[in-house]
């Protein structure tokens, strides 16, 4: 589950650079990598994760995608 | 319509609206070098009847006098030509390029009380032109005011409701009321009578800065049922000043109400701090009573609302912007060497912890730049830190590694998201 929702970001992301380039800075490259090695790693050593390091990692993706999506929207207000 | 050209110059090439009384476009006016762009007006007469047309065209006339003349402000669209084809009405006006102040104006997304004492000057101003010509509006929204892309101005749109004073005082004379144009919730309740007055339009602006400061549409304001005050000042928190300000602004009966719109420049001048305190708002329960008001002011002074609405420090922006990028280069070190692992994930336990710490800090200090859900978050980077701290060294290389990632893309975006704040305010 959290592997798709980090690949999924990825490459939403990836697309608002194309489809939006206005709202797309060029640091979002970093966040793009991040979330397509984080979800890469994930998929290969998935089940060996313990449920509290698996909670701070969910959490963590939100808490980036929040972030990511009031850029985002802050980004178009400007 | 489209591609049509009328009075033998304007070119339609794009609908903007269309209504029951008429329609707006986009037009080119072909006789210019450039074929600069205009906005074109129907005006649509209800009937086609030959004595009706007459007073419909008289009445056309007048208003295109108005418009002219109103047009010599700069924040007013110039009237550029007026004319009559196949039985229509034709107003054409100078093109605005920019955006509606409901585009600035979100849900759930609160002006500071610079935005809005800055956003009421600029209003004011313009309503003080328009009113010294006798003419009342009738319909000031933040739809019809908008933030002109060249100098961030707002200038002032629709003015096909406007009423000229000196025609309802003959219409009154004849009839008990007119016909009640505006939109709900900006209207003041005379004007929704059918008999508005100048300070209609004070009411309608003191909305628009309600709404723009608590983030809520005017139709999700509730009133006094016994004086048919709106409630709103228990949904933000704003130095006194400004809310008696706001309150004399949109008081239910005319007669209590600011009476012009200089009236309200001239105490909006009086605001002179830059960003005004920031307090728990005491509520007034007899808004009319000026001694209340005066009680108010008083109180708000002290250090910590100072220290809650100053500005926020220097060198908070260029810190943010090199820190956001230091967890990456931490990604990379964990991934490479696996000895150090360990200690560089105990470290980012300690680094999200005093991240957290400093959202919540930024929540207190300087909530101007906060928002209600990083308490949440400053929460959540507290609790990740604590995890980390304390999680099993067995852990392995890979799963650091997306700890480190993910804690650099939660840390790197929070930051990116003060700094685009920062900017806009």
């Amino acid at each position: 589950m959290l592997v798709t929702v980090l690949i999924i970001t990825a490459i939403l992301l990836s697309l608002i650079s194309i489809v939006r380039p206005q709202l797309f800075q060029q640091q979002y490259i970093l966040l793009i990598l991040a979330f397509l090695i984080s979800g890469g790693l994930l998929w290969s050593k998935g089940n060996s994760i313990k449920e509290l390091p698996n909670l701070s990692l969910i959490l963590l993706t939100v808490t980036a995608i929040f972030y990511t999506v009031e850029c985002l929207r802050l980004q178009n207000k400007s | 319509m489209l591609g049509k050209l009328l009075d033998g110059r304007y070119q339609v090439v794009q609908i903007l609206s269309s209504g029951g009384f008429g329609e707006t476009y986009i037009s080119q006016d072909t006789r210019r070098p450039g074929n600069p762009k205009c906005v074109l007006k129907l005006l649509k007469p209800a009937s086609s009847d030959t004595q009706y047309l007459q007073i419909a065209r008289r009445l056309f006339n007048s208003e295109a006098e108005i418009l002219e003349q109103l047009g010599n402000h700069d924040q007013i669209p110039r009237l550029l030509a007026y004319f009559e084809e196949e039985q229509q009405f034709f107003l054409v006006q100078e093109l605005i390029v920019g955006r509606p102040l409901s585009h600035y104006i979100r849900p759930n997304e609160p002006w500071s009380e610079t935005q809005v004492i800055q956003m009421l000057r600029d209003i004011l101003q313009v309503l003080d032109f328009v009113h010294s010509f006798g003419v009342i509006h009738r319909d000031i929204k933040p739809d019809n005011l908008i933030k002109r892309d060249a100098d961030a101005k707002l200038v002032l749109i629709d003015f096909g409701a406007v009423k000229q004073m000196r025609t309802q005082v003959a219409v009154n004379s004849q009839m008990p009321a007119t016909v009640a144009i505006g939109t709900p919730g900006y209207m003041s309740a005379e004007q929704a009578q059918g008999r508005p007055r100048q300070n209609s339009d004070i009411y309608a602006i003191g909305i628009v800065a309600i709404q723009a400061l608590t983030g809520l549409l005017p139709t999700q304001l509730t009133e006094n049922p016994e004086t048919g005050e709106v409630i709103w000042q228990d949904k933000v928190q704003i130095s006194p000043r400004l809310q008696a300000i706001l309150e004399k602004m949109v008081r239910y009966h005319f007669t209590t109400r600011y009476q012009t719109a200089n009236e309200v420049l001239r105490d909006i001048e009086q605001l002179t701090v830059p960003v005004a305190p920031t307090q728990p708002v005491i509520p007034n329960n007899n808004p009319r009573v000026p001694g209340a008001t005066v009680q108010q002011i008083s109180v708000g002074t002290n250090m910590e609302d100072i220290q809650r609405t100053s500005k926020p420090p220097s060198w908070l922006a260029p810190t943010l912007s090199t820190v956001r990028y230091v967890p990456f280069a931490g990604a990379v070190v964990v991934f490479l060497f696996k000895d150090a692992a360990d200690t560089l994930v105990i470290l980012l336990g300690v680094v999200l912890i005093a991240a957290g710490v400093g959202l919540f800090l930024l929540r207190s200090i300087y909530s101007r730049l906060a928002r209600d859900y990083d308490a949440v978050f400053a929460v959540v980077f507290s609790l990740c830190g604590i995890l980390f701290v304390f999680q099993d060294k067995y852990t392995t290389q890979e799963i650091q590694t997306v700890e480190y990632l993910l804690s650099a893309a939660a840390i790197f975006s929070a930051s990116n998201s003060i700094l685009l704040r920062l900017k806009l305010k």
